[in-house]
């Protein structure tokens, strides 16, 4: 009966039973899942968390510098985005291949279509959410599919799970063009095309040629970055689909990539239609320079898009940072000196 | 038919103990499925069309916490609780033996339907059916006669 029922239909029934009868057993797990990660391996976290404090403190004065040049630059600023810390639970015998929970909702900024990372790479996205908890696929689901590319951005296919001959779980980048050619150990990444996925996610190392499709296509093996077993404590990243369009993360992973085609990120963090123009910030800096060009009654009342100047990638981390960088207290000190 | 208050505490003691070991505690496969156990010891306490009622109800709960299977649980709980109650009329008894062979087939009759009713894209194969599923019954079924048994000397 219930199994007839359209998935829109028997969401809001699990999720009724979850926030009622379950409640207490969802509040122990995620008790437990919080204890765990205290107590799993504190000397890996303190390490974790002295690196993390070394980096903020280097990154605070370029994340200053950025922030003027893009105030001068009339750009407005990047939305912020973090990282949530979700455990990955499987119901043993129940669950589908490559389907489990997470143990933070949207209570936490978990929101669907949420990335799903671990310090290795990829796992997959968020599918459903509930306050407490959410749901999300990995790249073992047959539904997983991620627009890719390789590091130097010549070659672009989308990666979807594979099983090997010796029944292991793999990975393959199809629809690649037949006259490139990718050695073994190839690093794929996320393209950031397809909305997605953002830029710059490892996925897998190309482990071989699976296909060569009429002799203009060809798709390749991969041999994934994160293993199953890796996928039981993970980062979720928060932020809409849409702030995660205008993000590069390939140097939280230590990967340099190519600039990005020349758009302006920021105009496409949030879509003009949605506040009916550029912000107030954005436009202070913006007009007196369209005034110099045009003129005070010719100014348009949205600016035209203009190529951004190719930019670095704006380092992300992996992980809530233990000490927030106080840009602003960073900017008065450089902005007084 | 008197209801056997102990008996329906302990089936509500063994589907607490399933949410709170796989779920709350998260020990996965290390717990057995004492959900199924519980349809199972209830069903032969109960007439037909109530212990399908209590094996949909249980069913719903467990699908709950499984990503994108809510149903298929509840389907096979179900059919499980009708055919459960069904035994009473063809064996009877309740020693230990006998429970521990009929918990045995219930619990492998359970992944058989899943396995069924499931959707094609949940990745489960035949292989996982007749070398793991056997092994869980076996599992399941050594816990429930313990439980049993337990019980009994309360009792």
């Amino acid at each position: 009966m219930l199994r007839l029922l359209p998935l829109g239909y028997r969401q809001p029934v699990g999720e009724v039973v979850r926030a009622t009868v379950l409640r207490p057993v969802i509040s122990l797990r995620r008790e437990a899942a919080a204890s765990d990660a205290r107590l799993s391996d504190p000397v890996r976290l303190r390490a974790e968390r002295d690196s993390l404090a070394a980096y903020l403190v280097g990154q605070a004065t370029l994340q200053a510098e950025n922030n003027q040049l893009r105030s001068l630059l009339g750009l407005r600023q990047r939305l912020p985005q973090g990282f949530i810390a979700a455990e990955v639970m499987r119901v043993p015998e129940r669950s589908f291949e490559g389907a489990f929970l997470l143990t933070a909702g949207a209570g936490e900024g978990v929101s669907v279509g949420s990335p799903i990372v671990t310090a290795s790479g990829l796992v997959g996205m968020v599918r459903e959410t509930d306050a407490r908890l959410a749901m999300g696929i990995d790249w073992t689901n047959a539904d997983f599919r991620a627009s890719a590319m390789t590091v130097d951005g010549e070659t672009y296919g989308i990666v979807e799970p594979r099983t090997s001959t010796l029944g292991e779980s793999m990975l393959a980048l199809t629809g690649t063009a037949f006259h490139t050619e990718l050695p073994e150990g190839t690093l794929i990444v996320t393209s950031g095309r397809g909305g997605v996925y953002p830029r710059g996610v490892p996925i897998g190392r190309v482990a071989g040629t699976e296909d060569a499709e009429g002799g203009w296509r060809k798709s390749y093996l991969l041999r994934p970055l994160v293993s199953p077993a890796e996928m039981s404590h993970v980062l979720v990243l928060a932020g809409t689909r849409e702030s995660l369009d205008d993000h590069d993360l390939a140097l939280s992973w230590g990967i340099q990539l190519p600039a990005p085609s020349a758009v302006d990120s920021a105009a496409l963090a949030t879509p003009p239609s949605l506040d009916g123009g550029t912000p107030a910030a954005a436009e202070g800096a913006a007009e007196p320079a369209a005034a110099a060009v045009v003129g005070p009654a010719e100014a348009p009342a949205t600016p035209a898009p203009r190529p951004a100047p190719a930019r670095p990638a704006e380092p992300q981390l992996l992980g809530t940072p233990v000490v927030p960088p106080d840009t602003s207290a960073t900017g008065a000190r450089e902005g007084g000196g | 038919m008197t209801v056997r208050w102990p008996m329906v505490f302990f089936i509500f003691l063994l589907v607490v103990l399933h949410f709170v070991l796989r779920i709350g505690l998260g020990l996965g496969p290390l717990s057995p499925d004492l959900l199924v156990v519980a349809v199972l010891l209830a069903a032969r306490e109960m007439r037909a069309g109530a212990a399908a009622g209590l094996g949909l109800l249980l069913g719903i709960l467990d699908g709950a916490v499984v990503p994108y299977a809510m149903g298929a649980s509840a389907v096979v709980l179900t059919v499980l609780g009708y055919f459960g109650s069904r035994t009473k009329h063809f064996v009877v008894g309740d020693g230990l033996a006998f429970l521990a062979l009929y918990i045995f087939a219930g619990k492998w009759l359970f992944d058989l339907l899943l396995f069924v009713v499931a959707d094609p894209a949940s990745g489960r194969d035949i292989a996982s059916l007749l070398l793991i599923s056997p092994f869980a019954a076996v599992y399941a079924a050594i816990a429930g006669i313990l439980l049993v048994a337990g019980y009994r000397v309360v009792t």
